[in-house]
C-alpha cells in the first residue's frame, strides 16, 4: 500500500533538507506534500521516489498530515502495539520486491492512474488482453510506467499558440471565447495539449466544410492596372488614319494622325507633315476631329 | 487629379528630379513615403509630409490635402458606378473646363466620355480630372 511521504522519509532517517538536497525538490514543496496541503506533482514524484529508494506507487500522492503528538525522544519506550519501525522496515523492504504477482500497492496506483485517464479497469484489461491480477510485479511496473507517461502527457497544458489558433479559427467560425469554452467544456487555459489538439482538429474540419459550402466571392473587375481601353482606342484611330485633336493643360491644341504611342506619350503627324510627340502628362483630353465620325 | 498624379505632375514641372532628391531636400531618410503617395491609388500621406512637400513645391498645403481626398480609387469607384448605371457625369478639369457626358469606358490612364449633345467620344486623361459629380437629375 502506498504510504505517506513523511513516513517513508522518516523511516529512511532523512530530514526534509536531506530529501530536498537528494531529490532536487524544494524543501517547501516537500513540507506542503507532507502536510497534505497539495498532492505531489507528477514531475516531483519520480524524483522523490528515487531519492527515497522506493517505487513511485509506494508514495501516497496526498499525504495524511504528520501527527503532532508523536513521540520525540527515542529513549522513551514505545508502546508494544507499535514495534520499532526500523526493524519492521528492514523486513518489509525485503518483502517489497519479491518476484511474484502484482502487489496491492501497484494495483491501487494503477487504478488511480486509470481514473486519471478516464479508463475503467475492465477497459484497461480488455486493451491489455489479460487481467490485472495476472500481471507479475515486473509487468505491472512496465504498465504503470506507460500509464504514467500517458497521464503526464495528458496533464501538459495547451500551448499558448494552440489557444491562439483556437481563437483564430473560432473567429472564422463566428464563435467567441465563451462559445469555444462551452464547446471544450472548460476554460481554454485549462485544456491539455491533447484536448487542444482535438478541438483544433474539430474546428478546422468545420471551417473546411463551411468554406466548401460558401461560394467563392468574385472580385469586382476594376481595371486600374489595365490600360487596354485607351490602347485599343488609339490603335483603332491609328488604323483608320483618323485625325485627333489634343488639348493640353496649357490650353494649346495639337492635331494630327497617330504615328505611334506608348503608355507615356503619343506621336502625331501634323497636317504640315511635322511629327510631334505629346507627353500624356501634358494632355488633358483628346477627340477625333469634327466631321470624322467614328467612335 | 489625385494627390499622386499631382505630385508626379509637380515633379515633372520642376525638372523631373527623382524622389531621392526630394526626400533628401525635405529631410527624409528614404523616398518611400513620397513614392507611396505617388503610386498608391488610395488616399495616403500624413499631414506633416504634405506640409513639407507643399513647401518644397511652393504650393498651398490645403491643395494637397484636398487632392488626397480625391484619390484614384475614389474616382475609379465613381467612374465604374457611373458607367454601370449609365448616369450622366460632369468632369471638372484642372484647366477649368467642364465636360459632361456618359462614361463608356475607363482604365488606368483615361476615361472615355460620350459627350452630352453631340455624342462625340472624348478621351479624358484621368490626371486632368480635378473633381467629378453626377449630372443626372440636375
Amino acid at each position: 500500500m502506498p504510504e505517506d511521504l513523511w513516513k517513508i522519509r522518516q523511516r529512511k532517517k532523512m530530514s526534509v533538507a536531506d530529501l530536498s538536497a537528494k531529490s532536487g525538490v524544494p524543501a517547501l514543496s516537500i513540507q506542503e506534500y507532507e502536510l497534505g496541503q497539495v498532492a505531489i506533482r507528477a514531475a516531483d514524484l519520480p524524483k522523490l521516489a528515487k531519492a527515497l529508494y522506493v517505487e513511485e506507487w509506494d508514495i501516497k500522492l496526498l499525504s495524511e498530515p504528520i501527527p503532532t503528538s508523536r513521540p520525540r525522544r527515542p529513549s522513551r519506550p514505545r508502546p508494544s502495539a507499535s514495534p520499532p519501525r526500523a526493524r519492521k522496515e528492514k523486513g518489509s523492504k525485503k518483502e517489497r520486491r519479491p518476484p511474484g504477482p502484482i502487489t496491492e500497492g501497484q494495483k491501487v496506483y494503477l487504478d488511480r492512474l486509470l481514473t486519471k485517464l478516464d479508463l475503467s479497469r475492465e477497459a484497461f484489461e480488455a486493451k491489455l488482453g489479460r487481467s490485472v491480477e495476472s500481471l507479475t510485479q515486473e509487468e505491472a511496473r512496465e504498465q504503470l510506467k506507460l500509464l504514467q507517461e500517458q497521464v503526464r502527457e495528458r496533464n501538459q497544458r495547451a500551448r499558448e499558440t494552440q489557444i491562439a489558433h483556437i481563437l483564430e479559427l473560432g473567429k472564422k467560425l463566428e464563435m467567441d471565447r465563451p462559445a469555444l469554452e462551452a464547446e471544450a467544456g472548460k476554460p481554454l487555459t485549462e485544456l491539455s495539449r491533447r484536448e487542444a489538439s482535438r478541438l483544433l482538429r474539430d474546428l478546422q474540419e468545420r471551417l473546411t466544410a463551411k468554406q466548401a459550402a460558401t461560394p467563392k466571392r468574385k472580385r469586382a473587375h476594376l481595371p486600374e492596372a489595365v490600360d487596354e481601353f485607351e490602347f485599343n482606342y488609339l490603335a483603332r484611330q491609328q488604323e483608320e488614319g483618323a485625325t485627333l485633336v489634343f488639348t493640353l493643360f496649357d490650353g494649346s491644341v495639337f492635331s494630327g494622325q497617330i504615328v505611334g504611342f506608348s503608355p507615356y506619350s503619343i506621336t502625331i503627324r501634323e497636317p504640315g507633315g511635322d511629327e510631334v510627340t505629346l507627353q500624356k502628362l501634358a494632355i488633358a483630353y483628346y477627340r477625333r476631329a469634327t466631321g470624322q465620325g467614328g467612335e | 487629379m489625385s494627390l499622386g498624379d499631382y505630385l508626379r505632375y509637380l515633379r515633372a514641372l520642376h525638372g523631373g528630379m527623382d524622389t531621392w532628391t526630394i526626400a533628401r531636400a525635405i529631410g527624409l531618410e528614404h523616398p518611400y513615403p513620397i513614392n507611396e503617395i505617388e503610386q498608391r491609388y488610395r488616399a495616403v500621406g500624413d499631414d506633416d509630409l504634405l506640409a513639407k512637400l507643399a513647401t518644397y513645391y511652393d504650393v498651398p498645403v490645403e491643395d494637397l490635402r484636398w487632392r488626397r481626398e480625391r484619390s484614384r480609387k475614389a474616382f475609379t469607384i465613381f467612374a465604374d458606378e457611373a458607367m454601370r448605371t449609365g448616369q450622366t457625369v460632369r468632369l471638372h478639369l484642372r484647366m477649368g473646363d467642364t465636360l459632361e457626358g456618359r462614361i463608356t469606358w475607363w482604365d488606368l490612364g483615361a476615361v472615355g466620355l460620350q459627350r452630352t449633345g453631340d455624342g462625340e467620344i472624348i478621351v479624358v486623361q484621368r490626371h486632368a480630372v480635378d473633381e467629378w459629380e453626377s449630372a443626372t437629375g440636375n
